[in-house]
């Protein structure tokens, strides 16, 4: 007879009522300032998150508006358009309406602050299922809902503040443990694809709890199977099947992106990825009470990675139920199950190699990553520790209830709750996203097919987002934000080109790519120091407002909007290293292979050849890429390819080109090599070597070689700092790190050999005052051993910056290096310094020798670009600078050829021939869109004067 | 059987002893000393696992 089972008896239900009542009122609390105006109030703080409401708005904006896949976006990285990587489509599907109706901060709001409700209500099922007491529920439920590591994801990260669906996933398979059931599983089954479709991070830990659970039911406890019939063992092992299948798509998905996605290096997993084991007992760094003391202990500690606070309390009310032996019997499988899941998810946590007094002790973590690299913040692994704290913990607490008298346990829950509030104590920040920067506004009145590009440049950086929400305000097509994967792979090389928008390159790609308008950020508006001066080295307003294709049309406090100038007159190119390929044109077959398979735009499709080049032809030949609308074909000067196609092809940028190889010291230093090509309209196409593309040309009047500054270059009276320095001592054991000389030396009897086994040890050298008009040429000889990357500074006092660090080739063998230096003009003198890191995981060792500092002294003078070979040798140009305004040139020339001055293109400069007759303006070309330049067709011997008007 | 039990009863005392001694360094801000944390509490915990498993598997054969 069928037995209907007891329902919940009255109290029960009213625990269950007054739980309900307060987690909602709880959620109230954590959302509190959002109810004053919730489409416009933010929960959480201004970084991934604006990145995320980007994510709701296109989702919308692909499904509703365009009736398209939201996975390629073309709003971004404009031409190429983003691959956009939905790692939580369930979020972006159930909150289409609302997005559409209310707007994606509506949404966003919603979502999180039911995630803090349906976690609670989650933990409350778990807990009563497991020992049906509704009060300790109702409490650790309430708890759980506030755990400093849902705090802190959901101040940032959508996808993991939804951490209810694993919740969900855990309470149906405990409840399948107790009662094998169909719709127990299915249960399990649908909170799974849930999971799956939420967070990434979260499906690998649903894989990690439902592996441990078959393990565990198919050897321990296998004796528990033999109970159920033949038909629900078919039903159950079919069901598994299921999500197995479902969770080997998932885990192909993620070695699919694997390779995609940008992987951390080992030594950022180490300092900022993992955690360490006292770190679950810090309280959240934003604690109203201990933040402060919290933040005095771990500096530097990153409050949404790693608040991760198990709670004092929790711990020491868990780990009784792991050592008195009543819970066990009652609860074996429960126990064992969390037990093992808390070790494993500890282990996975923690930083991946322990240095323990030299010797390295490699954690599981370290060979997970090495699997699972998509698992790039181990530090999230928390989460199952706080599941299976807290689920042992209300073990224990439960069976301690069993002591009390009603009344007396009430009070001890009360007190429970009060610690564990007061450890957990929520502080939330929300964002007001209601006032829009006035360019933005002004943007958003633009016609819809305007395109923009924003300065300054945020390449990789978590600020891009800001710049990202505001496109869903104004919603205009943008350059930026080639953050995401690109169809095209080459992308971000092509504009860290535009990076700077005071070259000459970055103003010819805008008018290629057909930008309108470039929107300068004049507020450094991030208090954060490398991005201020991020922003200042990039930016110079003066040269900007002067620039020659920007005119200024509107300027708000913030920023300020250009509008890009059409071109004035006909321009031609020199063409420098990189090579673009506009109007179709293609070089690659790869490129045409992208070509047919995306649905952008055509008509504007460039390429960026420089990698291509590199990778087709040998160093330092001659390449030639004839350039057809149809088709593209390599040639070169030298017998390895043939010139086969010559047809130019018309409107403005076709060309023969020619492109040299890599760039030599040689070249820097005077004997500039030029190139010329035809091309149509019998204009003359140049190609030239720079100094550097952002110094722009420059000709060399004197070479004045003072030698070597630097004294003892190769270390034969000693090392420039005895034993080295170290120069991390804020890192973690004592220090362990050796300079010492070595006999394997390219220059003299020794060289400096750096040893680390984990801080960073360095030599440095003062040098002598340096003089800012000079060029230095500084090269070295080093050799890696073992380990990391050698590596080198330059510190330029005065202005308290340095040349970047550069990490060098880690090839065997003596390697040479150089690299011509302009410094800062108010630099005063600079420090030289080597490295050697290493972070804790492995010894490095690298030498360094021949060291030198060579000063050479230039001028900046008219130079000519004229086209090579036999029958036309090189003008002979004698230049002197008169004043700032005049130039006098003595020409010896037997072709015609361009006289360039590397001044920014201006009408005022001419050119006037010995006896007054002046070069026809028509004649004037812009060169590279910013330089001057006169075709001169007179031969023979004379002089010249350029002067400006 | 008792005896892994026991054993895996000690480790985790040992365990709870550990962190009531990260307690007392982090109010001493004794930062320095917690870089032994680590290793301390993973071979504890993993030591009083196996002990528990060990148990456990021993007593479904009893």
């Amino acid at each position: 007879m069928k037995e209907k089972k007891p329902r919940p008896t009255k109290p029960g239900r009213g625990i269950f009522w007054l739980f309900l009542l307060l987690l909602f009122g709880l959620t109230i609390v954590v959302g509190w300032p959002l109810f004053a105006d919730f489409s416009h109030h933010l929960y959480g703080a201004q970084n991934d998150a604006l990145g995320s409401l980007w994510g709701l708005w296109w989702a919308k904006e692909a499904l509703l508006n365009l009736r398209q896949l939201p996975t390629l976006s073309p709003y971004l990285a404009a031409h190429f358009g983003v691959l956009v990587p939905f790692v939580s489509p369930l979020d972006y599907l159930i909150s289409l309406p609302t997005t559409a109706v209310f707007g994606p901060i509506f949404s966003y709001n919603i979502l999180v602050l039911l995630s803090f409700f349906l976690s609670g209500l989650g933990m409350f099922l778990i807990i009563d299922l497991l020992t049906k007491n509704r009060w300790v529920a109702l409490i650790l439920g309430l708890l759980f809902a506030l755990t400093p590591y849902h705090l802190s994801q959901s101040q940032s990260f959508l996808d993991l503040s939804q951490t209810q669906w694993l919740v969900f996933m855990v309470y149906f398979l405990l409840r399948f443990q107790k009662n094998k059931t169909a719709g127990n599983l299915l249960g399990v089954n649908i909170f799974l694809v849930l999971t799956i479709l939420t967070s990434h991070y979260y499906a690998v830990f649903a894989a990690i709890i439902l592996l441990l659970y078959l393990i565990l039911q198919l050897t321990i406890f296998k004796e528990e199977l033999k109970n159920f019939p033949r038909a629900r063992k078919v039903l159950i092992i079919n069901t598994l099947v299921y999500g197995a299948i479902l969770l080997l798509g998932f885990i192909f998905f993620l070695f699919k992106l694997k390779g995609k996605l940008p992987v951390p290096p080992l030594f950022e997993l180490q300092n900022y990825g993992s955690t360490r084991s006292w770190y679950y007992f810090l309280p959240a760094m934003n604690h109203p009470l201990l933040g402060d003391w919290a933040r005095s202990i771990t500096p530097g500690f990153s409050y949404s990675i790693q608040s991760i606070n198990l709670g004092f309390l929790l711990v020491f009310l868990a780990l009784p139920a792991l050592v008195i032996k009543k819970i066990g019997q009652n609860h074996r499988f429960i126990l064992l199950f969390f037990f093992l899941l808390l070790v494993i998810a500890l282990l996975l946590s923690l930083k991946p190699v322990l240095n323990i007094g030299g010797y390295y002790l490699y954690l599981p973590s370290y060979f997970f990553f090495r699997v699972v690299p998509i698992i790039k913040i181990l530090t999230r692994f928390s989460f199952l520790v706080s599941l299976s704290i807290f689920i042992l913990a209300g073990l224990t607490f439960a069976h301690f209830g069993k002591f009390f008298s009603k009344t007396k346990f009430a009070v001890l829950s009360l007190i429970i709750l009060g610690i564990g509030l007061f450890e957990f104590f929520p502080s939330f920040s929300f964002t007001d996203l209601a006032k829009i920067p006035p360019a933005y506004q002004w943007l958003k009145d633009q016609p819809p097919e305007t395109k923009i590009i924003e300065y300054p440049f945020y390449p990789i950086h978590p600020w891009v987002w800001e710049q990202m929400f505001y496109q869903t305000i104004h919603r205009k097509i943008t350059f930026n934000n080639y953050f995401f994967q690109t169809a095209y792979k080459d992308a971000p090389d092509l504009l860290s080109e535009m990076e700077n928008l005071n070259t000459p390159q970055a103003a010819w790609l805008w008018q290629l790519l057909g930008v309108d308008y470039v929107i300068v950020q004049t507020k450094s508006f991030h208090q954060d120091e490398t991005q201020t001066k991020y922003i200042q080295e990039k930016i110079d307003l003066e040269k900007i407002k002067a620039h020659p294709q920007l005119e200024l049309v509107k300027e708000f406090p913030e920023s300020l909007v250009f509008k890009v100038k059409n071109k004035p007159k006909e321009e031609i190119f020199a063409l420098q290293n990189p090579v673009y390929l506009p109007q179709g044109a293609s070089v690659l077959k790869e490129f045409l292979d992208w070509q047919e398979k995306t649905s952008q735009p055509k008509a504007e499709h460039f390429i960026f050849a420089k990698d291509q080049t590199k990778k087709t032809v040998p160093k330092n030949s001659d390449i030639f890429l004839a350039i057809d609308r149809e088709k593209m074909e390599f040639s070169s000067s030298n017998s390895k390819f043939s010139f086969s196609n010559q047809i130019p092809v018309a409107d403005n940028y076709e060309f023969w080109a020619a492109v040299e190889g890599s760039a030599k010291n040689e070249v820097y230093l005077g004997n500039k090599r030029v190139e010329i090509g035809k091309i149509a309209q019998g204009l003359q196409k140049i190609t030239t070597e720079y100094l550097d593309p952002k110094e722009g040309k420059v000709e060399i009047v004197s070479t004045e070689n003072k030698g070597n500054i630097l004294a003892d270059p190769s270390f034969e009276t000693g090392l420039w700092d005895e034993g080295g320095v170290d120069r991390s001592p804020e890192a973690p054991g004592p220090s362990q790190i050796k300079a010492s000389q070595s006999n394997d030396a390219t220059d003299g009897r020794y060289s400096a050999e750096l040893a680390t086994k984990n801080h960073l040890v360095g030599i440095h050298r003062r040098l002598p005052k340096i003089d800012p008009q000079a060029l230095y040429l500084v090269s070295f000889d080093y050799k890696h051993i073992k380990g990391a990357a050698p590596h080198f500074a330059l510190w330029q006092d005065g202005i308290n910056t340095g040349f970047p660090d550069e990490f060098l080739s880690t090839e065997p063998g003596w390697q040479h290096y150089e690299k011509l230096i302009k410094p800062d003009p108010k630099a005063t003198f600079a420090i030289f310094y080597f490295f050697s890191d290493s972070d804790g995981t492995r010894e490095t060792i690298n030498l360094y020798d021949n060291v030198k500092m060579e000063e050479f002294h230039l001028d900046i003078l008219p130079v000519a670009l004229f086209r090579k070979g036999a029958d036309n040798p090189k003008p002979l140009l004698s230049s002197t600078k008169i004043s700032p305004s005049e130039y006098q040139v003595r020409v010896k020339a037997s072709a015609p050829f361009f006289l360039v001055l590397p001044e920014k293109f201006e009408e005022n400069w001419q050119v006037s021939l010995s006896e007054g007759e002046k070069v026809s303006s028509q004649n004037h070309y812009i060169l590279d869109g910013w330089e001057n330049s006169w075709l001169i067709e007179k031969i023979g011997e004379y002089e010249l004067k350029i002067i400006k008007k | 059987m008792k005896k892994s039990f026991f054993l895996s009863q000690i480790f985790l005392a040992g365990a709870g002893f550990l962190i009531f001694l990260v307690l007392l360094a982090l109010l001493f801000k004794k930062v320095k000393l917690l870089q032994y944390f680590d290793p301390a509490i993973v071979v504890l915990l993993v030591l009083a696992l196996i002990f528990r498993m060990i148990f456990e598997i021993k007593r479904k054969d009893d």
